[in-house]
């Protein structure tokens, strides 16, 4: 009977295939065009559904590759723990990462277990999108030598789960003062936890280690400081003003700090900076609303930090003061400043340096910009690389929210389909694996390629851990146990 | 005989009765998307425009990405400016998303923010483009 089920559903199955292969007329190529992205983030999943959309009379296969067991990047790993809002993405990468012309693979490190070219052998055309995952780092006396201090990826990293953070430690019971050395949108989510009411918290998909720690924080005053002035903040309204507005928090900016700010520079500005900078007017010269305020958070402008100090744990940080070099603009957001002689002091028992991101090179056969930490790409084409493409914070650099991702991805799904409509690509001819053959290859390699139904496992096993203690999941720390929960 | 044709008539009024008021939940609305084609769309009273779009299932790329919460600018809408005028103004989050939106206009809002209205009968919506186009 088995035998017979067999003949009924795989020969009739072989026979469709083939016929298709063979009963397609695209004029590109008589074999599926096998695509493969690096980096499963929205940079990767969003040109991915791109892609489909674009490429619907062209057989073509899509795989996204992911380094983690998980898929999702940053929206798991980045985006805070209160704003689960912004992780409503994750139902749109559900629908694309089930399509049937889409396979995740998880759990594979390009550039490691498997090199880039490799990579060709399986596939017509590689998107990177991968991300920029190192922090930038400060090069000044105590960064690396005193404790509690941090790069905000790892303090992120910290309270979102992710496993190589998951011992970091941070003493938040012997200090009342942090300091937060950036003023992108990073820095007001690691100010933001470290203020928010843990009642609030508690009920988010931070994890419980953090949860704890937190509980216990004696932290009242966060004070942020950026190198230059207000009009060359990073961050971006709905963050600023989600921080003025948390209950029991009082906002400490100062009206000097805007004395240079009149109506006509704001005029001239671009909607987005011009909100931006009239909301912190606003609540600059807003009186204390607030009265049983019990933390604060301050904007301290043009201090560099100098130097950090302490004997085991960090106790203070010095700044110098800047200024705007000779004819600087004020508004302007590439203003350069320079120390004019000043040193200042501040006490702090923490200090999480928030200062930006960049890329790293997966591989050496990857064109890389160093300094600017991205692929070296023109149009999204990577240099000298025919067939290889890359989308995301990877070709552009780490900065931008997922809406500038989202947008980004339309072109480039559209230059990579104009490749192949025009003829561009050579090779779209020949017969590649796609999946099977990466898969084949990996196992041969002891490596345990997670699909996106083994993904679901695991899922369903942290929601259910979370939701027992009211949270929307509880986030598993060790990849091995992650390992294991996505084979039960 | 002539019961019959009175009869008929009646079920008819009746049966136009009911069509009636049903169709008093909905209004036509016309909503033109990015390849600039024209669809008319059933919008139910008290939905928002989010859910017009996904009520009749129209294809576009992305729309409502965050399912309405005021976490993205992917529901971005273009009315003309007489219709715009008579809107309740957005709340600050809306505006603070729109700030992000690509080829934000005067008369720019987010769908999932629009109640619909019986006095919206036969609006134009305009989906803009969401990337620029040149090359």
């Amino acid at each position: 009977m088995f035998t017979n089920v067999i003949r009924r559903c795989f020969v009739p199955c072989l026979i469709r295939r083939s016929l298709s292969i063979v009963s397609n007329n695209s004029t590109v190529s008589s074999s599926p065009i096998r695509i493969c992205v690096i980096g499963s983030g929205p940079a990767g999943f969003y040109l991915t559904q791109n892609l489909l959309k674009l490429s619907q009379t062209i057989p073509t296969t899509i795989d996204i590759i992911e380094k983690a067991p998980v898929p999702f990047g940053l929206v798991r790993y980045g985006v805070a723990p209160d704003h689960p809002e912004v992780k409503n993405v994750i139902n749109t990468f559900t629908k694309i990462a089930e399509h049937e012309r889409v396979r995740f693979i998880g759990n594979i490190h390009i550039g490691k277990t498997i090199g880039l070219k490799e990579l060709q052998e399986f596939y017509h055309i590689i998107v990177l999108a991968y991300g920029s995952s190192v922090e930038r780092n400060l090069h000044i006396p105590g960064e690396t030598t005193l404790e509690n201090v941090f790069s905000a990826k790892d303090f992120v990293g910290w309270y979102n789960g992710v496993p190589d953070n998951a011992q970091l430690r941070p003493q938040l019971n012997h200090t009342d003062q942090a300091v937060i050395i950036g003023m992108g949108n990073v820095a007001l989510d690691c100010a933001r936890m470290l203020l928010s009411s843990i009642d609030d918290l508690a009920k988010t998909d931070i994890t419980d280690i953090a949860l704890d720690t937190l509980r216990q924080s004696r932290i009242r005053h966060v004070i942020l400081v950026a190198r230059r002035g207000p009009m060359q903040v990073s961050f971006t309204i709905k963050e600023l003003r989600e921080l003025t507005k948390l209950n029991g928090v009082q906002s400490m900016l100062n009206k000097e700090d805007f004395n240079q700010i009149d109506q006509t520079m704001i005029d001239k500005l671009e909607r987005p900076r011009k909100r931006l900078s009239e909301l912190m007017l606003k609540t600059a010269r807003t009186k204390q609303s607030q009265n049983n305020a019990e933390r604060f958070w301050y904007l301290k402008f043009w201090r560099r930090p100098k130097q950090l100090n302490g004997k085991t744990l960090v106790e203070s940080v010095d700044f110098e003061h800047t200024e705007s070099v000779a004819n600087g603009d004020f508004s302007d957001p590439n203003l350069s400043v320079q120390p004019n002689g000043t040193i200042e002091t501040i006490p702090c028992g923490l200090v999480i340096k928030s200062i930006g991101y960049y890329g790293v090179q997966i591989d050496p056969w990857l064109p890389f910009d160093t300094e600017r930490g991205i692929i070296r790409n023109r149009q999204y084409r990577i240099d000298d690389r025919p067939g290889f493409y890359c989308t995301g914070w990877i070709g552009r650099g780490a900065r931008g929210v997922i809406a500038e991702t989202t947008t980004e991805s339309h072109t480039v799904a559209k230059r990579i389909m104009e490749d192949v409509e025009q003829g561009h690509l050579t090779n779209l001819h020949d017969v590649k694996s796609g999946g099977d053959g990466l898969i084949a290859l990996a196992k041969s390699r002891q490596i345990r390629c997670i699909s996106y139904e083994d993904w679901k496992k695991l899922d369903a096993h942290e929601t259910n851990l979370g939701n027992a203690k009211g949270k929307p999941r509880e986030k598993i720390l060790n990849i091995q146990k992650m390992l294991e929960l996505t084979a039960s | 005989m002539y019961r019959l044709i009175i009869r008929s008539i009646f079920n008819q009024n009746l049966f136009l009765k009911r069509y009636s008021s049903n169709s008093n939940n909905y209004i036509n609305v016309t909503i033109i998307d990015r390849d600039e084609k024209l669809i008319n769309a059933k919008a139910k009273i008290g939905s928002n425009m989010l859910d017009v779009v996904l009520d009749n299932k129209l294809d576009i790329d992305g729309f409502g990405a965050c399912e309405g919460t005021l976490a993205c600018s992917t529901c971005h809408v273009v009315l003309d400016s007489e219709n715009y005028k008579t809107l309740p103004e957005p709340v600050e989050e809306e505006n603070d998303m729109l700030d992000l939106a690509f080829g934000l206009t005067p008369t720019s809002r987010l769908a999932c923010q629009i109640i619909v209205e019986p006095r919206m009968k036969d609006w134009i919506f305009v989906v803009p483009k969401d990337v620029n186009d040149q090359r």
